[in-house]
């Protein structure tokens, strides 16, 4: 059951819609499970797809698998078990397969110190995609020119070819990590993090180039980060992890002013207050502030340090539960204030609400439990 | 400036600080203070000159940093002393909390050894009761099973736990001034949050002065009771924090929090709110006011004259004075649309 | 850990073995006839014949290999063809000696170039001066320097015994060369990693600690530089348990490097062969020794923990 996609207006029509079946996916998962050698469970009978000319959000913490899924994306890693298909083909085994395949990907990772290697310089690094997919443009001083261009539409207009990543901050190098990622003209954009190592004022800018590129290109779009409101304004579908799991999907609205998933709800509530007359964690002895009454439920997330006396070095997102013990549970019973015994004894399936949205959970949020 | 309503001396008394990195200058000119008992959130970006300011505060910068001007605290003058006398004195008067805990923990030595050190060293404890000590400092932090904590070694433990052992480090002799530089910033929002708690739970029962770095507003808004804006190595606002998110008058600190209310609460889709261009990098000086590049209220004022902190407008009920920008056009009135910097992408 | 340990043991029982079959293949493929090297001068071809039956070097190689290796299995090295001794009684008494000289060679350049790393880091003054030191070390062959070493104490001011031997009194200059040889290594071990610690974050943490400078410098920034230092010292000491064929040539120090150097000139094959795995073994044991050291020191390093 791959996540839904309402209409969106300006993506070109995928295709004629038979009735009740979703649009074709560019990406899908289908109850992959990734082990990694150790023992780790980093992934766990995942569902997802990501619609052709659509996006779809990964939201979660560390530890909930969410980085394991882009490295499937990109083919740097091969599932344990299940089907992981691209265009409804099998991603191939061997590099020499995966290329034509991921000269439709663009990627954008997180650390932009880590990601563009120092020792080329930036026209180099821009135009690589290029020269390994053997497009034209790669070289001299065709290349010269076609990355002067992409560089000037991701906000460098006028840089020095020449010059080293050492030389841009944080945002700049994201940027010229942007314009790589597009130069080949791929169908399909994998952002990680990209905006989590930057300043908060240079996010914004960030962002805003990404959905520029995505809508002027047409791109599908897979979105991976931590942040609950940045999803929420970049992708149509999200889809939330933890320990490994899909806990909920749906629209970006509804996740965020509704969840159904205990775990997306405390998501949310340990987002700091907008207003310090809002303030909710750091509540006791805060002085004179009037603070806002937190109810027993309030639904913050009770401290991993409790999975740590257990003997675990939990990971807020879930991962490092005990092994075989927790497969047959919900992956969140252990911290999930509603949990009870069904929970720690079953394995609660993905249950479709309807065409939108789906949750793994035995006793959801109602509606407007979340103001 | 004193903060009224403490009766002992502030925590931290920072006056005319400069610090100079050789020709690079971080820190211009800054005055602030951390009244006893106050959290003070100290916000800034990259290059904003905020770490140099807390690292020049606890005397933690290099020998090749020049740093001028007066640092007091808990009354003390410190910025006089040399390194030895300062040595001596310093971990019952401050505690430090970095922002990366594994690499501020050293790696080959248990957590608990290290802990204890703190008491070993300044409070004339034996090997036995330090590390007594240190175990009770740990569960002081709420970590469960402290004990066997102490027995572990730094990557061993997640990334909340080590920033728990760097609070009970930081905190181990109560000092009047804990400095935190960014301590929530790599964690993950659930890890943050109860990070955030357990400060809420310490400052009931410890009373101490914390100056907070941070960028993040959410965490400004949950901890601070003073905020404290740095932009190119000035403080270009300082207020009450209720105040300074009720009625930003510089333009910076109105584009920080119009940024986080629009990511929280733009419609989906639709282009993020942003300050146009980038900060200054290091060194870069123009002339005049820093984010003139950035300002839509810039007049030629701006490109002549740096503008210093004043007061800003006095209400009812707030003392004049208290709230401080560096601006020639502050804002005087609440935040309205027709304030805000350009939203254009 | 223990896993870790025994697929240390596994794999270095299969390196000595490795080198066993590399070293008896090479005997046969250097010219030369043992015969001739035990009976110079005889002359008649079923002399040599006879000769070469009694040392069984007329069966195949094959089975001379299966051989070699019962007897290795039983303890039994071989006999010298030249001085009519087993292998195993020459190397004894021989391995102490050179021993003797290992430890004290590993002594002296942990000595030195320990000394001259920490000069290094602590003092500005004194780092171009320890690299001219370094380098200059670095670039003299270790003959150059034993023997200018000899000629300077032994033969110009005579505070140094000249003729070979293995006392204390012989042990300085011998130990000496080694030390000096080996010291850049460790000296640049030893400022590269107290560097490292001291910018680390770590220390600035320690320093906000209000912890002394002797105390960091003794309690943290030392013992991260111990787990490479360890490293070097096992495979330090592994390499001169082999032989330190140089120096004691040099110095005429009788251990089994100048064993192996005199059999090897004398053909004389079962004492080469019994040097080379005598020597294996030394350098996959205290390969082994240092791992599990290390592993204590650095708790990063133990797996599974």
């Amino acid at each position: 059951m791959t996540a839904h996609l309402p209409s969106q207006a300006g993506a070109p029509a995928a295709g004629p819609e038979r009735a009740g079946s979703p649009p074709p996916a560019v990406i899908a998962f289908d109850r992959v499970s990734k082990r990694y050698r150790g023992g780790r469970l980093a992934l766990d009978d995942v569902t997802l797809g990501l619609p052709d000319g659509g996006s779809l959000g990964l939201v979660g913490e560390s530890g909930s698998g969410k980085t394991t899924c882009v490295r499937l994306a990109l083919g740097l890693d091969r599932p344990t078990s299940g089907r992981l298909t691209f265009n409804g083909a099998a991603y191939p085994a061997g590099r020499g397969g995966l290329r034509p395949l991921r000269r439709q990907i663009g990627f954008v990772l997180q650390d932009p110190y880590d990601s563009l290697d120092p020792r080329m310089t930036i026209r180099d690094v821009v135009a690589e995609p290029l020269r390994i997919h053997r497009l034209p443009g790669g070289r001299g001083r065709a290349a010269d020119r076609v990355v002067a261009g992409q560089l000037a539409a991701v906000g460098l207009p006028g840089a020095d070819l020449r010059s080293y990543p050492s030389r841009y901050s944080g945002g700049g190098r994201q940027r010229i990590a942007i314009a790589r990622a597009l130069i080949g003209s791929p169908s399909v954009l994998i952002c990680d993090e990209p905006t989590s190592s930057l300043d908060v004022s240079v996010q914004s800018q960030i962002v805003n180039l990404l959905l520029d590129a995505r809508r002027e290109r047409h791109l599908s779009m897979l979105f991976v980060t931590h942040d609950l409101d940045l999803i929420g304004r970049v992708v149509d579908t999200v889809a939330v992890m933890y320990g490994g799991r899909v806990v909920e999907t749906g629209p970006a609205e509804l996740i965020r002013r509704s969840p159904r998933h205990p775990y997306t709800r405390a998501l949310h509530d340990a987002v700091p207050a907008d207003h310090p007359r809002g303030r909710r964690l750091a509540s006791r002895g805060a002085g004179p502030l009037e603070t806002a009454g937190a109810g027993g439920d309030a639904g913050a997330v009770p401290p991993a340090s409790q999975d740590e006396a257990a003997g675990y070095a939990a990971e807020p997102g879930g991962a490092g539960q005990a092994g075989a013990a927790a497969h047959e549970s919900c992956i969140f019973a252990s911290r999930c204030p509603r949990a009870q015994d069904r929970c720690r004894d079953e394995r609660p399936p993905m249950i479709e609400e309807d065409a939108l949205r789906s949750y793994a959970c035995f006793f959801p949020l109602p509606d407007g439990a979340h103001g | 400036m004193r903060i009224a309503g403490a009766g002992n001396a502030p925590a931290l008394e920072i006056s005319g600080l400069n610090v100079r990195y050789g020709p690079v200058h971080a820190v211009f000119d800054a005055c602030l203070t951390v009244g006893a008992g106050q959290v003070v959130a100290l916000i800034g970006e990259t290059g904003s000159g905020k770490s140099s300011l807390a690292l020049a505060a606890a005397k933690l910068l290099p020998n090749s940093a020049a740093v001028t001007g007066q640092v007091s605290i808990a009354g003390r003058e410190v910025s006089g002393l040399d390194a030895g006398e300062f040595r001596r004195i310093r971990a019952g008067l401050l505690g430090c909390i970095a922002q990366d805990a594994m690499a501020s923990l050293n790696p080959v030595v248990p957590v608990g050894r290290q802990v204890g050190e703190v008491f070993a060293v300044h409070a004339g404890m034996g090997r036995r009761q330090a590390a007594e000590a240190a175990v009770a400092a740990l569960a002081q932090v709420e970590i469960h099973n402290p004990a066997a904590v102490a027995r572990l070694y730094a990557h061993q433990l997640s990334g909340g736990m080590r920033q728990r052992v760097m609070i009970a480090m930081a905190m181990a002799l109560s000092p009047p001034l804990i400095v935190a530089d960014e301590p929530t910033t790599a964690l993950d929002v659930s890890t943050q949050a109860e990070i955030l708690r357990l400060i809420g739970e310490l400052r009931a029962r410890v009373r101490c002065g914390l100056l907070w770095i941070t960028h993040d507003m959410g965490v400004v808004a949950e901890l601070a009771d003073w905020a404290a804006v740095m932009y190119a190595g000035r403080i270009v606002e300082v207020g009450p924090v209720e105040r300074v998110f009720d009625a930003p008058a510089h333009p910076y600190t109105l584009g920080l929090l119009q940024t986080r209310r629009d990511l929280r609460s733009g419609p989906v889709g639709a282009p993020l709110f942003q300050i146009p261009g980038s900060p200054p990098g290091p060194g870069e000086d123009p002339g005049g006011c820093p984010f003139r590049p950035r300002c839509p209220r810039a007049t030629e004022v701006c490109a002549e004259v740096d503008p210093g902190l004043e007061p800003v407008g006095a209400d009812g009920g707030l003392a004049s004075g208290e709230h401080r920008a560096a601006c020639h056009h502050p804002a005087a009135a609440p935040a309205g649309p027709a304030d805000a910097p350009a939203a254009a992408p | 850990m223990a896993r870790a340990v025994i697929r240390r043991l596994v794999f270095g029982l299969i390196a000595v073995a490795g080198v066993v079959a590399l070293a008896f293949v090479l005997e046969f493929v250097v010219p030369g006839d043992p015969a001739k090297a035990i009976a110079p001068r005889a002359q008649s071809p079923a002399v040599l014949a006879g000769i070469r039956a009694q040392l069984h070097l007329n069966r195949p190689v094959i089975v001379q290999f299966a051989d070699y290796l019962g007897g290795l299995l039983h303890g039994n090295l071989g006999t010298s063809y030249v001085q009519r001794q087993s292998v195993a009684s020459l190397i004894g008494p021989r391995l102490l000696t050179t021993g003797v000289l290992a430890l004290a060679g590993v002594v002296a350049e942990v000595i030195i170039g320990g000394a001259l790393g920490i000069l290094a880091t602590l003092f500005g003054w004194a780092r171009a001066l320890v690299g001219a030191v370094n380098l200059t070390l670095l670039a003299i062959p270790i003959f150059v320097l034993g023997l200018l070493l000899l000629l300077v104490f032994g033969f110009r001011f005579g505070i140094a015994p000249v003729t070979g031997g293995a006392g204390p009194a012989q042990l300085v200059l011998p130990a000496l060369t080694l030390g000096l040889i080996g010291a850049p290594w460790y000296a640049q071990i030893v400022a590269d990693q107290m560097q490292d610690s001291l910018a680390s974050s770590y220390i600035r943490t320690a320093v906000s600690k209000g912890l002394s400078d002797s105390y960091i410098l003794r309690r943290h920034v030392l013992r991260n530089v111990l787990s490479p230092a360890i490293t070097m010292v096992g495979l330090d000491l592994g390499a001169y348990l082999s032989g330190v064929v140089t120096v004691e040539v040099v110095f005429v120090w009788p251990g089994i490097g100048l064993l192996a150097v005199n059999a090897l000139h004398d053909l004389d094959r079962p004492i080469v062969l019994g040097t080379v795995i005598v020597g294996a073994v030394a350098v996959v044991f205290f390969n082994l020794v240092a791992d599990v050291l290390r592993m204590f020191v650095d708790p990063r390093t133990r797996e599974g923990v």
